[in-house]
């Protein structure tokens, strides 16, 4: 099985066409056009403006407070934050004004809403919001919306650390008989504090989470949900840095940037159409084959020739193939592999090589799960574990030739018994001590972590040969990270199942190496 | 970048959006959607680009969330792949093995499997693109395969005979 992408469906010319006059049209013309070629329902999308040169004031409708943030502790570390459209208003002053935005809003509360709802129309209101965000941290950047389940939000990430520093803002409209009621676990800390035109909760969890719930005056919630790689004092000022301006669908054509904010609705009302509901009986229904009696595994040892079975997938192309592992090296560092095709795969700084281009040990938590209302999550114990890089070769070869060759391997682990071989579990010593619920290892799997792989001639062939001539032999090379108590255990799967915790068919009808150290 | 490094950027990467699309969505008519949305989006976002050698990649995240876009307002969560495979619009009388193969997989597994093998994303721009992680996109990688090659056996059993 080759991936090629001459076997895609090629471009049609009228998509072709369109591409280039869309381009020409872009280019020539003066000023940014709003345009819509879709077909779809109109919806849309755009990021906010940094320097807020597009918001040249805010529309503060200054009614009475329309809208209540309240928090009740639940447990110990529970809490339940809910906001109300509590009274009606006396009917809005309007502080200021946007010259371009109509005053006529018929989204702003004018406190003649009345108290019950109509499903079916708040399902389709979508109102438009001018976003003017007056903080961001120096890292920080907007990136465009995108739609969770039927509700748009705005990213906000840095461009230095993806991972751990970003942000999303969610927002609604709330109306009258509607709650937004939001219940958190885990909860450490919460602070309320006034922002422009609303009042803002903000909320810490244990693992560093943070979420702050805003409630506006004029009937909106905004809620920032942040990683643990922002601070509690970046997150506050990004929320006191905030200003809105509701605007019409016609207004918001001519407009750049909106964000979208659905009228908010409970959980519960989208239930049938949103919600994927995941069988988790489904895993226990599941028998996993962890067990085998040994002549029903074929083992073969470094340098043996094993035959691949016709039919085996990607092998398929080549006839009478035959595999052999014929080099196992353990290593600390590097040096052994091509360092271009390693960054390639890894990146030049992986987080988890030091400064000395070695492989960093790993650092496993055991953790007890709390149930986040009157317990938290819990850090029982702790250990480091040296780690060894597993450089391994196998050599392909067949007598009749053929092409598109991909290559697979894994390492599993096994123990051998007297009659049997048993998927062996990996576990240390300290955690087969510990009472915890879920080890959260640092830089690498639970299990042989593959970071390497080559066919020797170019890495953009990824795990391809292109072609094997008859009687020729090509050479694939493959990375491990291991744990050093795992070294006993190791064994190569040459298809690559991808099921290290069982015996998988293939498998079986393939054999294992043996390449225990 | 100016708009008009831009506009030669979209016009050497044509071929490769429309290759993306085609992976989120089996119907030209969608593709063509799909891609006119992003170049209009990528030229009006265009100075919020912070690095003009991310701008390929910059622009086909922008179409994958595109395509992602048409998907959801089509069907509900549950039939998105469903609906992309039986899309009733005109096509050519046949895909490759190979394409109809990709099709019969989840999103998320089409759209890993054509960023890293067909385009030749890395891991690290994949996780990006789709908002993901770096093991994530390993391990949709990984089981993307799985799948392609049973789906790809069963296909040649049946010729085989």
């Amino acid at each position: 099985m080759k991936i090629d992408k001459k076997d895609y469906p090629k471009m049609p010319d009228d998509i072709r066409d369109m591409i280039k006059q869309q381009v020409e049209n872009e280019i020539s013309s003066s000023e940014t056009k709003v345009k819509f070629v879709s077909k779809r329902r109109f919806v849309r999308y755009a990021i906010a403006a940094l320097a807020g040169t597009l918001l040249v004031g805010t529309t503060v409708y200054a009614a009475s407070k329309l809208i209540s943030i309240t928090t009740e502790k639940k447990g110990e570390y529970g809490l339940e934050t809910k906001v109300t459209v509590s009274e009606n208003a006396d009917g809005g002053e309007e502080k200021e004004n946007l010259d371009n935005v109509s005053t006529e809003n018929e989204n702003i509360i004018d406190g003649t809403a009345e108290a019950s709802y109509d499903r079916e129309e708040l399902m389709q209101e979508v109102n438009y919001v001018q976003l003017d965000i007056g903080y961001l941290p120096e890292d920080i950047y907007v990136d465009w919306t995108d739609e969770d389940l039927g509700v748009p939000k705005l990213f906000f990430w840095s461009n230095e650390d993806r991972e751990n520093r970003h942000f999303t803002f969610y927002m609604w409209r709330i109306h009258e008989g509607v709650e937004y009621v939001h219940n958190d676990v885990n909860v450490i800390n919460t602070e309320e504090f006034e922002v422009p035109g609303g009042t803002a909760v903000l909320v810490e969890l244990n693992d560093g989470m943070r979420k702050v719930y805003m409630a506006y005056d004029i009937g909106y919630v905004l809620d920032i949900w942040s990683q643990p790689g922002m601070t509690k004092e970046e997150m506050i000022n990004v929320a006191k840095g905030i200003k809105f301006n509701v605007v019409t669908k016609e207004e918001a054509e001519g407009l750049n940037p909106v964000m979208e904010a659905p009228a908010y609705l409970p959980p519960e009302e989208y239930a049938e159409e949103n919600v994927v509901i995941v069988d988790d009986t489904l895993a226990s229904k599941f028998d996993l084959n962890t067990k085998i009696a040994k002549e029903e595994l074929k083992v073969y040892q470094v340098g043996d020739k094993i035959a691949i079975p016709k039919g085996q997938g990607q092998y398929r192309d080549v006839g009478n193939l035959t595999a052999s592992v014929t080099k196992v090296e353990v290593c600390d560092d590097l040096s052994v592999i091509n360092k271009d095709v390693f960054n390639y795969y890894q990146g030049e700084n992986p987080d988890f090589i030091d400064g000395n281009g070695n492989l960093k040990d790993e650092t496993v938590s055991y953790c007890k799960v709390g149930d986040g209302v009157n317990s938290l999550n819990e850090t029982v114990a702790t250990e480091t574990i040296p780690v060894k890089l597993v450089y391994i070769e196998v050599e392909y070869s067949s007598d009749t030739g053929g092409s598109d060759m991909l290559f697979y391997g894994s390492i599993m682990l096994v123990k051998e018994n007297e009659n049997s071989y048993e998927i062996y579990d990996g576990l240390s010593q300290l955690a087969r001590e510990t009472e915890y619920d879920v080890a959260y290892p640092s830089y690498y799997d639970n299990v042989p972590e593959e970071i390497y792989f080559y066919n020797g001639n170019d890495v953009w062939e990824k795990n391809h040969f292109e072609s094997i001539q008859a009687g020729e032999t090509r050479t694939a090379s493959y990375c491990f990270v291991v744990r050093e108590d795992w070294l006993p255990y190791m064994y190569f799967d040459i298809t690559g199942a991808d099921y290290p915790d069982q015996f998988e068919k293939t498998v079986i009808k393939t054999g294992l190496i043996d390449i225990r150290q | 970048m100016n708009k008009e490094a831009f506009g030669k950027l979209v016009i050497d990467a044509q071929e490769s959006l429309y290759r993306v699309a085609k992976s989120i969505l089996y119907s030209d008519e969608d593709c063509k959607d799909a891609i006119s949305e992003a170049i209009t989006k990528g030229f009006e976002k265009l100075d919020t680009l912070k690095k003009d050698k991310f701008a390929k990649t910059w622009l086909t995240r922008i179409l994958i969330n595109e395509c992602y876009d048409i998907l959801r307002e089509s069907k509900n969560v549950e039939d998105i792949e469903a609906h992309t495979y039986e899309l009733g619009y005109e096509e050519p009388d046949s895909y490759s093995e190979l394409y109809e193969a990709i099709m019969k997989l989840e999103v998320d597994y089409r759209t890993a499997i054509v960023l890293y093998y067909i385009e030749g994303y890395k891991i690290k721009e994949i996780a990006t693109m789709v908002d993901s992680t770096e093991s994530a996109v390993k391990k949709r990688l990984a089981r993307a395969r799985d799948k392609l090659r049973l789906y790809l056996e069963g296909g040649l059993k049946d010729e085989d005979r």
